[in-house]
């Protein structure tokens, strides 16, 4: 579809809408038609203009005022032809609201993903405590279809209520690939910072560096407070009322941005990152930018059972920059050994030791 | 209508939502017609932010809302930027600017025109709507066509008016006034 023809597609759900909000004059409007509303707004901002020009159109008609002007002769159409509308009109009786190609899109990969993955691990928890030990990487489908993949020493909370999803990211690193849920949003709270989803794909680390939020697909918000349900209330309460302003603690990062929460609460600006490298964790890949080798070291002793260990001082602070498989311990030490020849690798029971050479 | 519960739960409903319509309505004459997708844009963002439970409860209320004030904000930014067209300030936010946009002849006549261009079918339901108050299935019976025709034909016209009517047309008006 080009812009044209999506335009002309809102347009025209917009004045389904309308008609149905409005024009048929409900004295009140069912749950679950407020419901659908509501989410086809929140799917496109196209969606949100053309009500509002729809609205528009409208209000013109209420206060025009030269209706007598208006010809309107409908006798002038024959009787003895029936209009093609009608034709088309019973294919389409109790025609459902509109529902975009978007949504069908989320429902049509979530079912994909439940036949992938629910015939490998389907866990129904309700404030469940998943975890992953050193070295172990799992991918975990939630009841309701987002998935979830643990990176290696990471702990995840998971509370499910009905009007929000709720996982706190104790420690470690975990990528959200959150189910389309538009009435239950997906909050993960680490270290109280508290990320916020519709249907989106994020990354979340929760490490020495801060809270790590780095988005791969769609848009999260980031807040930081004393609690994500504290937030979570005032931002319920100030809908409507104060708009815009009571939500300044907030970031809104989109596709490929990042943000790092620092453990002093001092929320860094965002930033553009490679999302392909800033969540290659997920790949398991492990990337390294001017970090320490006892850093890097540290990082690979997570997803690896035979653990390195670095014995000199010296060498643990020489940075290092690289690629690396997480699980590929042999180049991590082939690339150390190029450092330089005064550099010993030993295998030993306890596992590897890098020490240098006197 | 007559039906006092009836009567009460319309009262109602326009107090809910209309409200807010009408601000927005009011404060959209601060917006450019080709600033009207950013506003949106801004309107959407504003939505996705809020808990969803809540807006489900009176979403036409909350839309027409934030609408209302992402317009006004946007009149005040848009008045900071361009100070030498001084009706960006002038055209802040006043609940009658509406009525005194299109009582005015110019834009009568464009609804007119904009009119003229749909079918007659399209025109009579209107007409009978707007001018009489009929309901729709009362255009379908009067009509003698099935209420399916008559909502079909709500839309269809709603959707040529919505190319057809010339924003830049209503929306200038107002300065001429002043």
């Amino acid at each position: 579809m080009d812009a044209n023809e999506r335009r002309a597609r809102a347009t025209h759900e917009a004045t389904q809408w309308w008609n149905r909000l409005s024009l048929q004059r409900p004295a009140e409007i069912s749950k679950t038609d407020r419901e659908s509303f509501t989410q086809w707004l929140r799917e496109s901002p196209l969606h949100v203009a053309e009500l509002l020009r729809i609205a528009q159109v409208h209000d013109a008609l209420e206060r025009f005022k030269l209706w007598n002007e208006v010809e309107a002769d409908v006798t002038s159409e024959p009787h003895n032809v029936v209009p093609l509308r009608e034709l088309e009109d019973a294919s389409e009786d109790n025609e459902a609201p509109p529902r975009s190609p978007v949504s069908l899109w989320v429902m049509a990969a979530s079912a994909c993903f439940v036949a992938i993955l629910g015939a490998w691990l389907a866990i129904g928890m309700r404030g469940q405590v998943i975890e992953t030990e050193l070295a172990e990487r799992r991918q975990v489908m939630l009841d309701d279809g987002t998935v979830v993949q643990l990176e290696p020493e990471t702990k995840l909370r998971v509370k499910f209520e009905d009007n929000l999803r709720r996982v706190t990211l104790e420690h470690g690193r975990a990528l959200f690939r959150v189910s389309k849920n538009p009435q239950r949003p997906f909050l993960v709270s680490a270290d109280h910072t508290s990320v916020r989803a519709v249907g989106t794909a994020f990354g979340v680390e929760n490490g020495k560096r801060g809270v790590v939020v780095t988005v791969a697909e769609g848009k999260v918000a980031v807040a930081r407070g004393k609690s994500a349900a504290v937030l979570e209330q005032r931002m319920a309460d100030s809908a409507g009322t104060r708009d815009g302003k009571t939500l300044s603690a907030e970031v809104f990062l989109t596709a490929g941005q990042q943000v790092t929460v620092p453990s002093s609460g001092v929320v860094n600006p965002v930033r553009a990152v490679d999302t392909a490298r800033a969540l290659a964790w997920a790949e398991g890949q492990l990337v390294f930018e001017n970090d320490t080798l006892a850093d890097v070291v540290g990082e690979f002793n997570r997803y690896n059972r035979t653990q390195l260990t670095i014995n000199d001082s010296e060498l643990a602070t020489r940075k290092v920059s690289g690629v690396f498989e997480a699980t590929d311990t042999e180049t991590l030490l082939a690339f150390i050994r190029q450092g330089g020849a005064n550099i010993s690798v030993t295998q030993t029971d306890d596992g590897i030791v890098i020490d240098a050479r006197r | 209508m007559s039906h006092p519960d009836q009567e009460n739960r319309l009262i109602e409903w326009f107090r809910r939502w209309r409200t807010p319509l009408r601000r927005f309505l009011a404060s959209r004459s601060a917006v450019r017609p080709a600033d009207f997708d950013d506003v949106a844009q801004e309107v959407f963002l504003r939505l996705l932010r809020y808990d969803a439970a809540q807006i489900v409860e009176h979403p036409q209320a909350y839309l027409f809302k934030m609408a209302a004030n992402v317009a006004a904000e946007w009149s005040i930014r848009a008045s900071n930027r361009q100070s030498h067209e001084p009706h960006w300030l002038a055209s802040l936010a006043s609940e009658d600017r509406p009525e005194e946009t299109l009582d005015c002849e110019v834009a009568q006549l464009e609804i007119k025109r904009a009119l003229n261009t749909l079918s007659p079918r399209e025109r009579a339901i209107l007409k009978l709507y707007f001018e009489e108050g009929l309901s729709q299935a009362e255009i379908a019976a009067k009509l003698g066509v099935s209420f399916r025709i008559v909502r079909r034909d709500f839309e269809k016209s709603y959707g040529k008016l919505r190319r057809e009517l010339n924003d830049e047309l209503t929306r200038a008006l107002q300065y001429g006034r002043e």
